[in-house]
């Protein structure tokens, strides 16, 4: 690389020398001190070369003292660009120029990407915290210090439990991994009891520990205990009650419901994956295209994401701002039958949204027409394991 | 006379190649070949390129054959080299 370099900082001559005599010739300009590349006999009497600007002149001495013909094809390199760039004077200032922007540009942060799995409430808050920071599109690479951005974040937000910064060219790469949060610790030798967490009947009880008060066919609701942690015991004519970690578990028929509705007769707008990426200038109400396709179709499109650059608003009173759209396919107005399917998925999805593990028994869903609006709701019934384990108090 | 060389050069342990200039070739596979030590190009075709040395003549046959670079030193030939023949070197 560094001969490459070498090389063309210092420049290459590709030459053609024609005449009788050929090697001849190139011993004499060896045998000068010229270093000569890439030689390629053409014809008996033609051959091309590459050599630096000294050798270009000590041959162009040689062939005429050896009554040769020395053409140059073509000059390469640093003094091949300036000879061009002599005569081009416009060019070589827009390259300059090109250059120069580039060379400024790439000392500041153009992008921030974050990646995290934080809540979106506290992931605002980290944006906001790196903001303040001076982590933020705009600011300059050597003013980004990622280690003490990593330190404060770590410090102020107990919610991180890894965060990486990553600076590379002028984009930053922000990675924050949330922190698990710290569950009850379950003391098994404190006295407890199990209780029922959802409305159900009872179907069969596990006691591993405790005292069983419920029996399968009971309705139980939320609260009502299932095993106790109160266990008497007969020891001498006297009853002791013996207090224990309950422990087992309660299967339940639960019922899930969900309702879904929708206006019949009217289109259905669903998201494709067509997107669009505009980046806008805008300045005194006034906005400016500068890169991004033209939206065909204005009502079935709607702008997703808007992101602005805050340097240049802070500046200049400009913003430049990125805006995704999304199309939206309109398609006509579903049949009853096929509405309805779509609703009862939607049901479906409603119900079981806080199942957390159990059987499904059984299904059904039933649909009614009310105020031009199509209803379905949705019934399963699970069998699960409804206890839930509380501290006993007062023991 | 020679003989009086050489056994001075192994006794000092001095590299043969600089003090007799002696050819060196370095030859990688078929496509590149390396000559150190020479006097200067006899002929060079694309089938054939003949090297002078101090002690004889060192030919290179093959196909599409090129120097890719040559100074006083050294001559880097590429190609496809077929044959290699060292002619008429003395014995050293």
């Amino acid at each position: 690389m560094q001969g490459f370099l070498w090389y063309f900082a210092m420049g290459c001559v590709r030459i053609s020398v024609s005449g009788l005599r050929m090697e001849r010739f190139i011993n004499r300009a060896v045998r000068s001190g010229v270093t000569l590349r890439n030689m390629q006999r053409r014809s008996y009497t033609l051959l091309e070369l590459e050599t630096d600007l000294r050798g270009r002149r000590v041959l162009a001495r040689l062939a005429q003292e050896l009554g040769m013909t020395l053409r140059v094809l073509s000059v390469h390199g640093v003094p091949g660009w300036l000879r061009t760039a002599r005569r081009r004077w416009s060019l070589a200032v827009s390259i300059l120029a090109a250059a120069a922007v580039i060379l400024v540009a790439s000392q500041f942060v153009w992008f921030v990407r974050m990646e995290s799995d934080l809540p979106g409430e506290v992931q605002f808050r980290v944006e906001q915290s790196l903001a303040e920071l001076g982590v933020k599109a705009g600011c300059l690479r050597s003013q980004v210090d990622t280690q003490r951005v990593q330190a404060c974040l770590r410090r102020d937000y107990p919610e991180i439990a890894f965060i990486g910064l990553r600076l590379r060219g002028m984009v930053l790469s922000v990675q924050i991994v949330a922190a698990v949060p710290e569950g009850d610790i379950l003391d098994t030798d404190a006295p407890s009891q199990l209780v029922a967490g959802k409305t159900g009947v009872v179907e069969k009880v596990i006691t591993t520990e405790g005292r069983a008060l419920v029996q399968p066919g009971d309705v139980v609701v939320p609260g009502t205990v299932l095993i106790s942690g109160q266990v008497p015991t007969q020891d001498a004519d006297v009853t002791v009650d013996r207090y224990v970690h309950a422990q087992g578990q309660v299967l339940a028929r639960v019922h899930y419901r969900g309702v879904a509705n929708a206006a019949i007769g009217e289109p259905v707008f669903i998201r494709t994956a067509d997107r669009t990426v505009h980046w806008v200038l805008e300045r005194e109400g006034e906005s400016i295209l500068l890169a991004g396709r033209e939206l065909t179709y204005d009502a079935s499109h709607f702008a997703e994401e808007s992101y602005a650059i805050p340097w240049i608003t802070e500046w200049w009173g400009w913003r430049i701002s990125r805006q995704v759209y999304t199309r939206m396919e309109q398609y006509a107005p579903l049949s009853l039958e096929a509405l309805e399917q779509l609703l009862c998925r939607q049901a479906a999805h409603q119900a079981l949204q806080s199942l957390e593990d159990g059987e499904i028994l059984s299904r059904s869903h039933r649909a009614w027409i009310q105020n031009g609006r199509l209803y379905v709701e949705a019934a399963y019934t699970v069998r699960e394991d409804i206890a839930q384990s509380i501290p006993m108090t007062g023991t | 006379m020679k003989y009086n060389e050489q056994s001075i050069l192994g006794r000092a342990q001095l590299p043969e190649d600089v003090l007799l200039h002696l050819p060196m070739l370095h030859v990688l596979g078929t496509r590149r070949m390396v000559i150190e030590n020479h006097c200067g190009i006899q002929e060079y075709t694309s089938e054939r390129i003949r090297v002078d040395t101090h002690h004889g003549q060192i030919i290179c046959r093959g196909r599409d054959l090129m120097v890719r670079a040559m100074d006083r030193e050294d001559l880097w030939i590429t190609g496809r080299i077929e044959t290699v023949e060292l002619s008429g070197l003395e014995e050293v």
